[in-house]
């Protein structure tokens, strides 16, 4: 593997560093945001049917 | 449509998701790990890694944009809750995509056409056009607070983006462009064209040693957006559950 050598390191690790630190982004706050609003949703929805939500 | 249904579209995407996930993993890991250790190109040299990340990211910048605007669509006609959901959960994973497609262009740009960036290139501008649906989209979805008219609002702003795609696509066909032509299609019309025992086509599309982690990279951010879409989407069904329970304990309170 020639992640970081030669002539045009510059252009190609800053590019899949990039790439890497996105998707890594969109992947984390699509998981937290999911587990967020489905933990509201059951919370409310325990509270409406009168069940304690823990 | 099967997944119309907001319950059928929950328990779909409740495993479709993680194997959207999985799938991702292995092929970027594959493809990503065969893009590193094939040999240089000779014109291009190391940048050919490239290849393996750019064209892939703009593609899939566009397929975010159609599932967003065919979402849309759906939404404004027939006001559908979940093509709403799925045109709002689209936008963020395409701007990323977008940014990275803009990005990564710019960093095979620089060695190969001698600049960062070229404002009179047609590529390089409905590319950025894209990116600015996708922002406009967000933003306006954001400065409305009435959520069915930002929703509706919004949902216009993606229908009328949806032929900027075709300027994306055909615009180093339409006008004379620093860029090459789609390394997607033409690899994937090469392939056909040697499995029906065609020959040598027209357009010879990449050296074989490329093809290989060229469609693992392409099919595995595929599948990445997929996962992604679907959760986004699974989100918005428990935000607007959450927000129509809250309203009830607020009118019974």
């Amino acid at each position: 593997m020639d992640l970081f050598t030669g002539k045009y390191a510059i252009y190609i690790g800053p590019s899949y560093a990039a790439a890497a630190i996105v998707f890594a982004w969109l992947t984390i706050d699509t998981l937290f945001r999911a587990r967020s609003w489905r933990r509201k949703a059951e919370a409310l929805q325990a509270q409406k049917d009168g069940k304690d939500p823990a | 449509m099967f997944l119309a249904n907001p319950q059928r579209f929950m328990s779909f995407s409740k495993w479709a998701a993680p194997i959207f996930g999985v799938l991702a993993v292995g092929m970027l890991g594959i493809g990503f790990t065969l893009g590193f250790t094939v040999p240089d190109d000779y014109q291009q040299g190391q940048t050919v890694r490239l290849l393996f990340l750019h064209p892939q990211v703009s593609f899939v910048s566009m397929m975010a944009y159609a599932a967003m605007g065919v979402s849309a669509f759906f939404g404004v006609v027939f006001r559908h809750l979940l093509a709403d959901a799925a045109a709002r959960a689209a936008a963020p994973i395409g701007a990323g995509f977008t940014f990275l497609a803009l990005l990564t262009g710019s960093f095979w740009g620089r060695p190969m056409w001698g600049t960062w960036w070229e404002w009179t290139d047609p590529r390089i501008m409905s590319e950025l056009v894209l990116f600015l649906f996708f922002l406009g989209y967000m933003a306006l979805l954001s400065a409305v607070d009435d959520e069915a008219k930002a929703t509706r609002a919004a949902n216009i702003l993606a229908m009328v983006g949806l032929p900027n795609l075709a300027v994306v696509h055909f615009s180093v066909y339409w006008w004379n462009s620093l860029h090459q032509g789609s390394s997607i299609t033409t690899t994937i019309m090469a392939w056909f064209h040697s499995l029906s025992g065609g020959g040598q086509a027209d357009k010879p599309g990449l050296a074989p040693i490329y093809v290989a982690p060229f469609v693992l990279s392409f099919f595995g951010l595929a599948c990445l957006f997929a996962a992604l879409w679907l959760v986004r989407i699974r989100s918005e069904v428990w935000r607007r559950k959450a927000g129509a329970l809250a309203v009830q304990a607020a009118g019974k309170a």
